[in-house]
């Protein structure tokens, strides 16, 4: 059971969890929107209740008003001589002074049905109730009580309509008939053949024609409520958001090259402790960089003098063979150190990012070799990317490089995967091991092979390369060919320049 | 004008509810309490004022519901009917040895006054209701030709609206105006299509509505400011003073223009309503006793034996512009040429509708009110208003 439970509770929470919107914006608009709309709904069931129950009140008081008159009526009517009736209805038609439009008929008149709303129904039974009770005293047992729309009226037992009469009459009677309004018709069979009918208006016709809570207009007005909170919240989102996605590219920007933007400290309280946080870091980040780079070059440049004089001492070996191999050994540190400090430069290269047409760049690397009748093949298409057009010109051709030192041919080819260019560099050599895929860009690491091909390498190609490609947004990921080969994809984000 | 002095008190007084207050109906009725004054009997006005049918009704519904109706009631002949089948009136049908003033009434007019083979009324007087009055002075002036036919009604109307007098008037007071719509109807419908409105089908006829076209047409020649509702009396008096041409009114307007001190035949001409010179439709006047208890029998038999004298009868309806109601006083004389047209052998007798409603399933106050408000609203439709009539007709709506 506890298993169910917890196993349900967790699907709703994923369904929950998907249905959520990615954004915060968006997320904030939700909420309000859903907060505002259910304040609305439950005012409006409040006030739909209150209003019901004040129309229940004023009914009942209508009811009992209504079923006194009409008793009072039917009393009078019924005391008068038969052969008098008449002119007492004629009287009533031409002077007014009762509230109830009368008609004596032979029988009871059936009125069509209005629409049976429920303060009709209550209405009805109220005063049917009333006046049932107090005409049985009288022994009068045939009370029938209906709420007729006023122009729907059936007046006489021949079928005559309220619609048909003179309006004199009707206006005599205070009945409308302008506009459909609902009237009291209460039928009292008053002696055998003989039934009195009395119509009158509702006291307060607007209840029972009162709008109906969910009408149209009224669903319209909570619309209007929800688009101005809408409205207000989308710019209030806004306000925090914006500021949220400054941040964000300012910290992707710091994550590709270092880049340093100050964050404006504005906005609410937690976004400016975030900015301010954000730029303490980049600050201590680029401090500490600097002083790492301080140190190594430093240590680079500091190693130059040792060396050299190593080197010197080296020349006073009498031994040739130890002293070729000291030499050689000496050589190597050098051609490293210079790789590092040279390495170290190129970082720092002040170089503006620009727009990078990719297959000029790939066609400039690789045209020497095709002059030179190198098997190098380049395919290319018309794609750009913002960058710093050496620094990729110095990544690409460590890789084109590579790719004709070890393999036979080369194939390179320009496209596009997603959002990004994609770069192929494929050889046909022997290929890595697949733990060597990784590895190989670490840092002053050869391999057998490299080392037997290119013996003067410094083993920071790749790793230069790697880095420069991730400055921009972007990796390189090697990869055996099926048909043998190493492939080399490299990725490098499309996208705008950014604006400076 | 009556106070009740210490001898009056002796004499036994019948208190008669009314709505005669032009000065024409004042100078008629004063014939009458004169003659009346005379004898044993006194005669006590209850006047409405207004002048007004339904104003009148309202005030006999009251009295009679109060139960103090007054002794007599000056009533229309479908209210007559109405009213005696409500049993609120006497029956003075009387003994026939002992009541012999029903004999010498016209025939036309006992049909109307039997309700059930029982005589419930006093008649006074005929009124021919399918008449107008012009005014002869415009037409010697302008020379126009008499408006005898629609044709010549309407460009005289022209003529006149040129000449800057106002064209047409009437009063839309219940009998003024319902006697102009059955005048229109007569003229559309001719004799038999007006006789068969007692019928099923009757108002469905297709002249019902271009009688109530007709009234619009017409309404069009009355200026607005004088088409709201005005008491008959008031509408006279625009034609009295030379301010309209001409006047459309049942013919108690011959009296009232007498009484005003003007001549027919030289300030003032009256003929029948164009396309009903053929037809003379009736309205009688009449008193209904009301007291179902029967009580004062005798008085009111008394009553009622003077007022269908041949002296008072002649002397009355000459005062009132109406004809007697009693064949012995018919004989035409120089001061009243119209009195023939009751005999008249060329002319179709038509009972007005105000006289047949209890035949006729509409109501008289349902007519008199829906040809109101379509004067009034000129937006409403003619052909839905002369299916709304025959709906209510067909179902006789009480």
């Amino acid at each position: 059971m506890k298993t169910f439970a917890a196993a349900y509770n967790s699907r709703w929470r994923r369904v929950l969890h998907s249905m959520m919107p990615a954004t915060l914006r968006n997320r904030v608009i939700l909420f309000m929107v859903l907060g505002a709309l259910s304040s609305q709904v439950l005012v409006l069931l409040i006030w739909t209740a209150q209003a019901k129950e004040q129309a229940r009140a004023e009914v009942s008081e209508t009811a009992q008003l209504l079923a006194a008159s009409a008793t009072q009526a039917t009393r009078f009517i019924r005391a008068l001589p038969v052969s008098y009736r008449p002119l007492l209805i004629d009287q009533l038609r031409t002077t007014g002074g009762s509230r109830f439009l009368m008609q004596l008929n032979r029988s009871f008149v059936d009125q069509p049905s209005a629409e049976a709303g429920e303060l009709s129904g209550l209405m009805n039974g109220l005063v049917q109730r009333a006046i049932g009770a107090e005409l049985a005293r009288d022994g009068l047992s045939g009370v029938r009580v209906q709420v007729v729309p006023s122009r729907s009226l059936i007046v006489d037992d021949s079928g005559i309509s309220a619609t048909e009469l003179p309006g004199q009459w009707l206006d005599a009677a205070g009945l409308p008939m302008k506009e459909e309004q609902p009237l009291l018709v209460v039928q009292v069979g008053i002696e055998p053949g003989n039934w009195l009918l009395l119509a009158s208006a509702l006291p307060n016709p607007g209840l029972f024609l009162r709008a109906h809570p969910y009408a149209p207009d009224r669903l319209l007005m909570i619309l209007a409520g929800l688009v101005a909170v809408l409205l207000i919240v989308v710019g209030v989102a806004r306000g925090i958001t914006q500021s949220l996605a400054h941040l964000d590219k300012a910290a992707s920007a710091f994550a590709r090259d270092l880049t340093v933007e100050h964050i404006p400290e504005q906005g609410p309280l937690e976004v400016q402790r975030l900015a301010h946080s954000f730029n303490e870091m980049q600050a201590q980040v680029q401090r500490s960089v600097a002083d790492r780079e301080h140190l190594f070059r430093s240590v680079s440049h500091d190693l130059k003098t040792p060396i050299m004089r190593l080197g010197f001492r080296a020349e006073l070996l009498d031994d040739p063979v130890l002293r070729e191999g000291f030499k050689k050994d000496l050589q190597e540190l050098g051609v490293m150190l210079q790789g590092a400090l040279s390495t170290m430069r190129g970082a720092d290269l002040p170089e503006p990012t620009t727009r990078v047409a990719l297959g000029e760049l790939l066609g400039e690397l690789t045209e020497a070799a095709i002059g030179a009748g190198a098997p190098v093949s380049l395919t290319v298409s018309e794609v750009s990317v913002p960058g710093k057009a050496l620094a990729l010109k110095r990544a690409l051709g460590n890789l084109i490089d590579n790719a004709m030192r070890y393999g036979k041919r080369v194939d390179v080819s320009l496209g596009i995967t997603g959002d990004c260019a994609l770069v192929t560099i494929r050889d046909y050599g022997p290929g890595l091991p697949e733990d060597q895929m990784e590895k190989i860009f670490e840092p002053y690491l050869r391999l057998e092979h490299g080392n037997q091909v290119n013996s003067q390498g410094n083993g920071l190609g790749l790793w230069i390369a790697r880095n420069t490609v991730r400055r921009h947004g972007g990796d390189i990921v090697l990869s055996n060919h099926p048909q043998g080969g190493l492939v080399a994809a490299v990725t490098l984000r499309m996208g705008d320049l950014p604006s400076q | 004008m009556q106070a009740v002095i210490g001898s009056a008190s002796a004499r036994r007084a019948l208190e008669v509810l009314h709505w005669w207050a032009s000065a024409g109906e004042r100078l008629a009725l004063d014939r009458l309490v004169e003659e009346l004054n005379c004898l044993t009997l006194r005669w006590r006005n209850a006047v409405v004022p207004g002048g007004d049918i339904s104003a009148a009704g309202t005030v006999l519904r009251a009295r009679i519901l109060a139960r103090a109706p007054p002794d007599l009631a000056h009533v229309s002949v479908s209210d007559l009917r109405s009213l005696a089948r409500s049993g609120v009136l006497m029956d003075i049908t009387g003994a026939p040895q002992t009541v012999t003033w029903h004999s010498g009434v016209h025939a036309l007019v006992r049909e109307s006054m039997e309700v059930d083979g029982r005589w419930m009324g006093i008649p006074l007087g005929v009124h021919r209701v399918n008449t107008m009055a012009w005014h002869k002075g415009h037409w010697d002036r302008l020379g126009l030709p008499p408006p005898d036919a629609w044709s010549s009604l309407l460009l005289s109307a022209r003529e006149l609206d040129r000449a800057g007098v106002v064209p047409l008037v009437w009063s839309d007071d219940g009998t003024s105006l319902t006697g102009l719509f059955d005048s229109l109807l007569l003229a559309e419908l001719g004799p038999k299509g007006y006789e068969r409105l007692s019928q099923a089908d009757g108002w469905a006829q297709e002249g019902v509505v271009s009688a109530l076209k007709m009234l619009r047409r017409l309404r069009g020649w009355v200026p607005s400011q004088r088409q709201q509702r005005v008491n008959w009396s008031v509408a006279g008096r625009e034609f009295l003073r030379g301010r309209a041409g001409i006047w459309f009114m049942p013919d108690w307007c011959r009296g009232e223009l007498n009484a005003w001190g003007m001549r027919e035949g030289k300030d003032y001409e009256i003929g029948p309503v164009p396309g009903t010179a053929g037809g003379f439709l009736y309205q009688v006047d009449c008193l209904a006793a009301v007291n179902p208890a029967g009580r004062r029998q005798q008085d009111i038999q008394e009553l009622a034996d003077m007022l269908t004298s041949v002296p008072l009868q002649r002397a009355y309806n000459l005062a009132k512009g109406s004809t007697p109601v009693v064949s012995g006083a018919l004989a035409a004389t120089a001061a009243a040429p119209h009195w023939a047209a009751l005999d008249d052998p060329r002319l179709v007798r038509l009972p007005a509708l105000t006289h047949r409603h209890g035949n006729l399933g509409l109501r008289g106050d349902v007519l008199t009110q829906l040809l109101q408000a379509f004067l009034r609203d000129p937006t409403q439709d003619a052909l839905a208003l002369g299916r709304q009539m025959l709906r209510l007709q067909q179902k006789e709506f009480r």
